[in-house]
């Protein structure tokens, strides 16, 4: 009876349209939340896609440097610079080889392959930065076999411009990890033979990498340079994640170099970002319309309801009671436009998830926690404000 | 409640009171310009007490319903005091005023304040809900007497403005009170309906033991009133 009369001026169009609001507003904010979720893994790289990114950075060749022989390498400082930039995990130096080495395999070395000698220059980073899998990079001095891993690229220059052009066959990584080649490095007195072979290839450093302490051994054994004292041209960094936007400015204000390949995923970040605060703008501004049109609708109803309100509290009704009438009315709704957002959410998610399976992307199952919660509170909060906007009202009139 | 006190005023002659309204320089702010009669009881002290029964009879725009109003706290426009049993009724509470419309005081308004949209019977039970006071039968009962038995399946808004007037004091006596507020009760109201009502409504004072208030255009001869009040 008393429900008939507070609700009896009810506009359910009106109403409709706040909860659709309210509905879509939700979904907007808290899909754009769970994507940044789901995405903040990928984001901040500790997903195995997009696992830290290595980058290897070196000085801009200017002319000047050229002409004068001006220094190219990179100082302690500037390395401890690097280290402290937002999101650059580790920096290491690349060694380079200090002495004149070359490559050359006998026709034995392999069958079918002709022989062939080339000159060669070789790199080495420490241990953890290397990408190739097994245990297989080492060299210790008195270790016959000195491994040598190769950017993956040149098995494809190879297999695709240079063995065509040669009428040379082309090769597989299995064949070419089969090969055994002699490493000449030449010194005053005198050619230093070493045995090498192809421990794998790298898609990380693009250069030709050896063990970091076979170049420490041979530099200062032929080269009288000792470990660590020869400032670095080329750097590599290990970022958390991809590059952050900071790390790439830094980048380009200091003429430091790096592939620009490797600073696509960056950009494709900080798009994926805008997206989603765009998607997070639009879900707020939507819900915040939706919670006007709340307001403007339970104050409609109560100034519609005036006469029923005002002659309930003369003839004694509290007007606090009659708030909790409403409230609970509300609270309904807003706990379905919870419900219905949350399980919407839930089962688009599951479309996006078995969309984005079918292209090898493991999205993690479910909706997250901190989504759940985040809906939540401000399902409460929109029911703290309305009930405050109720409240007052009904005050005024009890007044 | 008991309260001892020396009357100094004109209308008010009993010593023992359960519950007493000072008026003190009160006046509504619409009426401060005008030219007030000589035995008014505006802007001056005059008490009301819940053992007598008070008839304000008056032309219509003199400020019966305004007093009614100001008593029943609907009213905040008047300069002055109004005591009930000695505070201030502008610093009643909501709750307060809550309270005392449950169990203090009842009222049939000029206006009747029915809700339209509800039956008759639902319109007394409103009230009775809140307060539960009458028994269903004594509804019935009352309905009967006032003869709108008839009609309290019917909603309100369809009701002549007599039946609601009726329903509208069934409803007033649906609730424990010290004091009922009657403003033009019976204006819609033929002679014998309303000596019927008049009846019912002493009854209910005489069971609460409570002072009523009647505003009237004309005289009333309907109850024994022991005070009477000019604006």
């Amino acid at each position: 009876m008393l429900n008939r009369l507070l609700f009896s001026h009810q506009r359910p169009a009106q109403l409709l349209v706040a909860i659709f609001g309210a509905l879509i507003g939700l979904l907007l904010l808290l899909g754009a939340l769970q994507l940044y979720f789901d995405f903040r893994a990928v984001l901040n790289g500790s997903s195995d896609l997009n696992s830290a990114q290595y980058l290897v950075i070196n000085k801009e060749v200017s002319l000047i440097n050229t002409l004068f022989g001006g220094k190219n390498g990179f100082s302690e400082r500037e390395l401890s610079e690097l280290k402290k930039i937002n999101g650059v995990k580790n920096v290491a130096p690349l060694t380079s080889s200090q002495f004149s080495v070359s490559v050359s395999m006998s026709a034995e070395g392999m069958q079918g392959m002709p022989g062939m000698s080339t000159d060669l220059f070789f790199e080495a980073v420490p241990d953890n930065f290397i990408d190739v899998e097994g245990d297989v990079f080492h060299w210790q001095e008195g270790d016959s076999l000195v491994p040598i891993i190769l950017p993956r690229d040149y098995i494809k220059l190879y297999n695709f411009g240079f063995a065509p052009s040669q009428g040379l066959p082309q090769v597989t990584e299995g064949i070419v990890r089969l090969a055994r080649f002699n490493i000449n490095i030449r010194t005053k007195t005198g050619t230093n033979v070493f045995k090498g072979k192809l421990a794998g290839f790298s898609e990380r450093i693009n250069t030709i990498l050896v063990p970091e302490t076979f170049i420490d051994y041979a530099n200062e054994q032929f080269a009288a340079i000792k470990p660590g004292t020869k400032t670095p041209n080329r750097v590599i960094i290990e970022c958390e994640g991809t590059a952050t936007s900071e790390l790439v400015d830094y980048f380009s204000q200091n003429g430091y170099e790096t592939s620009a390949e490797a600073l696509r995923n960056s950009k494709l970040n900080s798009f994926l970002r805008v997206i989603m605060n765009v998607l997070v703008g639009i879900g707020c501004v939507i819900l915040l319309l939706s919670l006007l049109g709340f307001l403007q609708y339970s104050q409609l109803l109560l100034s519609k309801s005036s006469y029923e309100l005002e002659t309930l509290i003369r003839i004694g009704y509290d007007y606090k009671k009659m708030g909790m009438k409403y409230m609970k009315y509300y609270s309904i709704i807003y706990a379905g436009i919870y419900v219905i957002s949350i399980s919407a959410l839930w089962i688009f998610k599951g479309y996006f998830a078995s969309y984005l399976k079918g292209k090898d992307f493991d999205l993690p199952a479910g909706l997250s926690s901190s989504v759940l919660i985040s809906g939540f509170c401000f399902t409460l909060l929109f029911l703290v404000i309305n009930a405050f906007s109720v409240f007052s009202g009904l005050k005024r009139l009890a007044k | 409640m008991e309260t001892v006190f020396t009357n100094s005023s004109p209308i008010s002659v009993h010593l023992q009171i359960n519950m007493r309204i000072d008026f003190k320089n009160v006046i509504p702010i619409p009426l401060a310009d005008t030219p007030l009669s000589p035995d008014t009881c505006w802007k001056k002290e005059t008490i009301l007490d819940s053992q007598n029964n008070y008839l304000v009879e008056a032309p219509s725009g003199t400020g019966k319903s305004t007093l009614i109003n100001i008593i029943y706290g609907t009213r905040p426009d008047y300069e002055g005091t109004v005591l009930l049993d000695g505070k201030d009724i502008k610093d009643f509470s909501i709750a307060h005023w809550t309270n005392l419309r449950q169990t203090f005081f009842s009222a049939v308004f000029q206006e009747l304040r029915l809700f339209p949209q509800l039956t008759a019977i639902e319109n007394i039970r409103i009230k009775n809900n809140l307060c539960a006071t009458l028994k269903e039968e004594e509804i019935i009962f009352m309905a009967e007497q006032l003869d709108v038995a008839h009609r309290l399946n019917q909603k309100c808004g369809t009701l002549s403005l007599g039946q609601q007037q009726r329903i509208a004091i069934i409803r007033a006596l649906a609730q424990p009170f010290k004091f009922i507020l009657l403003d033009e009760p019976f204006s819609h109201l033929d002679e014998a309906n309303s000596r019927k009502a008049s009846a019912l409504i002493s009854n209910a004072c005489q069971k609460n033991q409570a002072g009523l208030l009647l505003t009237s255009l004309g005289p009333n001869t309907y109850f024994n009133f022991t005070g009477k009040i000019v604006i």
